[in-house]
């Protein structure tokens, strides 16, 4: 095969996956809100914005709040999981975590679960709090 | 002649020296001894002084000590949940009146105040009251929601535009109270109707803001009035008085005590103001009685007489309330209304006298009915078994002093009307069974607990046929045997040693000897053996024989350690009975063990409270959501779907006539040796319930536990909107056709459709197996990028 159609060929490859992760991050960003409930994508809209602002009891309670409406919303337990996470409760964060796998088939969300956990780890790890062992010790929730 | 010399040519007769003597100690010692009297007299003026003044320091130190410290050891308040009403909330519009009504809410044509409400066809328009929410304040509005279909389509503010969720307040329904079972919801003065404090006033102290404590005028005209009336009819003393004897004094009718008790008003006049008085008074005024609980303050006897909050009475009713400060026994509204009645109108008279109402609108007043409600509400004793276990739960973090004086707020998660509908059903259906199986009426007790599924929040609670009854609490203290519902550990403990729905168990007779106790030779229920089984058909039909012999294989101690892990404590005996149920636990056990199994494989524990505000309704603890994978996903997968086969065809299967299939209800029957115990727990997808049946003497009852428990728990489950069990099986789980002999199945007559761990799938095929489908465990599916670079390819 001549260099040139070689080099053609390379290049419409590389134009082709550039263009698909244009579309992935165009189908990311058109991702379906998180509930079809105007009450709960509000009062998670709340909790963000309160975890932003370090009110982490505020938070959580908004999202139990809206699990209550929706419990096998894979997404809530999602948030409630980061929640946790920045608020310090690893071990809490990880089991949220592991019940949001539960619930859902989203392999997106699952690789956020997945990214969780391990921030969890860490941080467990790198803190070396005794309780770690715990945390450590958790199996993350098979897909 | 005499003598005698005349009597005034006499020389006075010099006297002895002794009565010289005599005479002159006479008129001294007269002296001295008017001289003693007058120093003790001075002296005892002294003492009695010093006496008065240092009594009155210490009524002063007494009066201040209480003014100034805390008052009154305020009970904590019991609530129930909080209702979110949103667009897709599943709910009748009979529910939501209901709830209304239970809040205290009325029915107009047009609200206009906070607590009315108005409702036609498809449409309910409500006038919220506000409430401090732990997640913030909301203030009174109103909404105007439209259901249809026993749905919340439709949910718009006060200006017709859309809102997203609106909440009703939580439901005050009980308290823990101080030890002398005083108890009060305090007000502010500035948040007490005005026509309240004009009412109290003018029948009981009108020179109130004149007056230093005591009111001489006032006295002096009781005693007239009472004079020309022959009898008691007016007191004397003043609201400051009156404070004073019920905050410090007996009810003793002596000099003594109102002298102290005028002096104490008068200190209390000396140090405070006539507001702090006023709205002290407010607060301490005995107004009523709910069995052992004293009624103190207009806030609670507003709750109490008319199910409102104070700021909701009318002229009438405030004035009702009013008319009890005279004598709340004696003219109660509940056994003498004719009394209050007139009582009422008096107090009516008295402030159109003093000029605060016109005498047009104190006429109509007094043409209204009473208005209180059936009996009391806001009984303290409503739901005394949740309330038990409210304070279980609390007594991990507060001491019970602090519980019945600090004044707390707490929200819990009941829901009245599923709370209602487990009482009800507790109650009907037990006497049917007595009924139907010639019982001693009344023999028969029940304990029941209703739990979310997705967060263990207890909804409702029943520690025995009696609601209102605040004794032994069965849910959370009857130890009783559990029988067969404590089969699901077993077959889960076999599950996780790699054994499948269809594996294949022995329920041929068995014969067990043991150490130090006697042969051991369970029996099935029906008194047959069944060969060889399926492990779908040992759990689904309870079959004794062959789990007693799967538990002596998986090991009891593994099934023990099992019960650690789902959140149980209890000490139990390694004993081979143990996997039939040789042991006792408390229904609020069973539920969490239960619980495990309902919310996919997650240790959640059990919570009644959601959280605790102060007294000043400021944040003060919460009770947040937590929970722990305890189970496996695939393991959980098909111990689920043997516990759906329990209902779907083994011994719980006649709630198929009951509820659709398409609910999936998945579930457990329970029944011990002489059916003493009668157990059923069981779960859709949003709520499990447990329900224990028997009999406190523990005699036999007869029922197994589809007879007795598990017919209550179709009659609650009917009632709370229960949802299909939907738990998303793990993407590893296969569902694979199996016959009746554990064998693969595809394609066959007959054959039921299983979830299996991929491990754990039967390599034994059906003859009638189809071949093109047969699952051929070597054949790994590769993937695309695999498959493209597949050198094997042929």
């Amino acid at each position: 095969m001549r260099i040139e159609t070689l080099s053609g060929l390379g290049l419409a490859l590389v134009s082709l996956v550039f263009l698909a992760s244009c579309t992935t991050t165009a189908t990311r960003q058109e991702r379906q809100p998180i509930s079809d409930q105007a009450a709960v994508v509000n009062w998670v809209d709340s909790a963000r914005y309160l975890r932003e602002r370090k009110q982490f009891d505020q938070a959580a309670v908004k999202l139990e709040r809206a699990l209550r409406v929706e419990p096998g919303n894979a997404s809530l337990w999602h948030e409630l999981a980061r929640v946790h996470l920045d608020q310090g409760n690893l071990d809490q964060a990880i089991q949220f975590a592991n019940k949001s796998n539960a619930l859902t088939r989203d392999d997106d969300l699952k690789t956020s679960n997945r990214r969780l956990v391990n921030a969890a780890q860490s941080r467990c790890i790198s803190r070396s709090f005794s309780s770690c062992r715990k945390v450590i010790q958790h199996q993350y929730g098979r897909p | 002649m005499s003598d005698r010399m005349p009597a005034n040519k006499r020389r006075p007769r010099k006297t002895s020296s002794k009565k010289k003597t005599r005479t002159r100690s006479g008129s001294g010692n007269r002296s001295r001894q008017a001289s003693s009297v007058r120093v003790l007299l001075t002296l005892f003026a002294v003492l009695a002084f010093l006496a008065l003044t240092g009594y009155t320091v210490y009524l002063d130190i007494t009066v201040r000590g209480k003014f100034e410290g805390s008052r009154w050891a305020i009970p904590s308040h019991i609530y129930s949940r909080p209702l979110d009403i949103f667009p897709g909330m599943v709910i009748t519009k009979a529910e939501l009146v209901g709830e209304l009504k239970q809040l205290g809410y009325r029915a107009v044509a047009q609200p206009d105040s906070a607590g009315t409400f108005a409702q036609s066809k498809y449409r309910v328009r409500i006038y919220l009251r506000g409430f401090k929410f732990w997640d913030g304040s909301s203030e009174p509005r109103i909404i105007d929601l439209r259901i249809e279909d026993n749905v919340v389509t439709a949910l718009h503010d006060a200006h017709g535009n859309l809102t997203d969720s609106a909440r009703l307040e939580p439901r005050l329904f009980g308290s823990i109270s101080p030890g002398h079972h005083e108890d009060r919801a305090l007000v502010r003065l500035e948040d007490v109707p005005q026509d309240l404090v004009h009412a109290l006033l003018a029948v009981e102290d009108r020179a109130f803001y004149k007056h230093f404590g005591i009111d001489p005028r006032g006295l002096a005209r009781a005693m007239w009035a009472n004079l020309s009336a022959g009898g008691v009819v007016q007191g004397g003393s003043t609201l400051t008085q009156q404070l004073a004897k019920n905050f410090f004094l007996t009810q003793e009718r002596t000099i003594q005590r109102k002298l102290k008790e005028m002096l104490m008003a008068l200190l209390l006049e000396l140090h405070y103001e006539k507001d702090e008085i006023l709205e002290a008074y407010l607060n301490e005024v005995y107004l009523g009685q709910s069995g052992n609980r004293a009624i103190h303050g207009f806030g609670l006897a507003s709750l109490f007489y008319f199910a409102r909050p104070l700021d909701e009475l009318n002229l009438s009713e405030l004035a009702l309330l009013t008319a009890l400060v005279k004598g709340a026994s004696y003219y109660n509204p509940f056994r003498s209304p004719e009394r209050a009645k007139t009582r009422r109108n008096h107090v009516l008279s008295n402030m159109v006298e003093l000029g605060y109402v016109d005498s047009t609108t104190a006429a109509e007043a007094r043409q209204a009915p009473l208005g209180v409600t059936k009996k009391g509400r806001y009984s303290s004793t409503e739901h005394p078994a949740y309330l038990d276990f409210v304070r279980l739960q609390l007594r991990r973090d507060y001491q019970e002093d602090g519980l019945r004086k600090a004044g707390l707020h707490i929200i819990t998660a009941l829901d009245p009307r599923i709370q209602g509908v487990v009482e009800k059903s507790v109650g009907q259906r037990l006497d049917a069974i007595e009924k139907q199986k010639n019982l001693p009426k009344g023999s028969l007790q029940s304990a029941v607990l209703v739990v979310r599924t997705d967060n263990g929040e207890v909804v409702a609670l029943a520690g025995g046929r009696e609601p209102r009854f605040a004794g032994f609490n069965r849910a959370l203290e009857a130890e009783r045997l559990v029988g067969s519902s404590i089969k699901p550990l077993v077959f889960l403990a076999a599950l996780e040693r790699g054994y499948s729905l269809a594996s294949m168990l022995d329920d041929s007779p068995l014969v067990v000897e043991q150490a130090g106790a006697s042969v051991w030779k369970p029996q099935n229920y029906d008194g047959k053996s069944h060969g060889s089984v399926r492990l779908i058909d040992a759990l689904s039909y309870s079959y004794n024989i062959a789990t007693a012999r799967l538990g002596m294989e998986i090991g009891i101690d593994r099934v023990v350690r099992l019960l650690r892990r789902l959140g149980l404590n209890r000490e139990v005996s390694g004993y081979p009975s143990f996997s039939l149920g040789a042991v006792n636990l408390t229904p609020v056990e069973m539920t969490q063990m239960y619980l495990a199994f309902a919310s996919g494989g997650f240790l959640i524990p059990l919570r009644t409270t959601r959280s605790v505000l102060n007294q000043d309704m400021q944040p003060l603890a919460r009770y947040p959501l937590s929970l722990e994978q305890v189970i496996d996903g695939e393991q959980m997968t098909v111990l689920n779907a043997g516990l759906q086969s329990v209902v779907a065809k083994g011994t719980a299967r006649s709630l198929n006539g009951r509820f659709p299939s398409n609910l999936k209800l998945a579930g457990k029957t329970g029944t011990t040796n002489g059916y003493r115990d009668s157990w059923f727990a069981g779960y859709g997808g949003n709520f499990l319930a447990v329900v224990w049946v028997g009999r406190d003497d523990n005699k036999p009852t007869g029922l197994t536990g589809a007879s007795g428990a598990m017919q209550i728990w179709g009659d609650i489950m009917k009632e709370v909107h229960i949802q299909p069990v939907d738990l998303p099986a793990p993407a590893s789980i296969e569902y694979v056709q199996i016959d009746q002999y554990g064998q693969l199945a595809t394609g066959c007559a007959g054959a039921q459709t299983l979830p299996f761990v991929p491990a754990t799938i039967p390599d034994r095929y059906a003859s009638c197996a189809s071949v093109k489908k047969r699952r051929d465990k070597s054949a790994k599916k590769k993937s695309w990028l695999e498959r493209l670079f597949d050198t094997n390819k042929k």
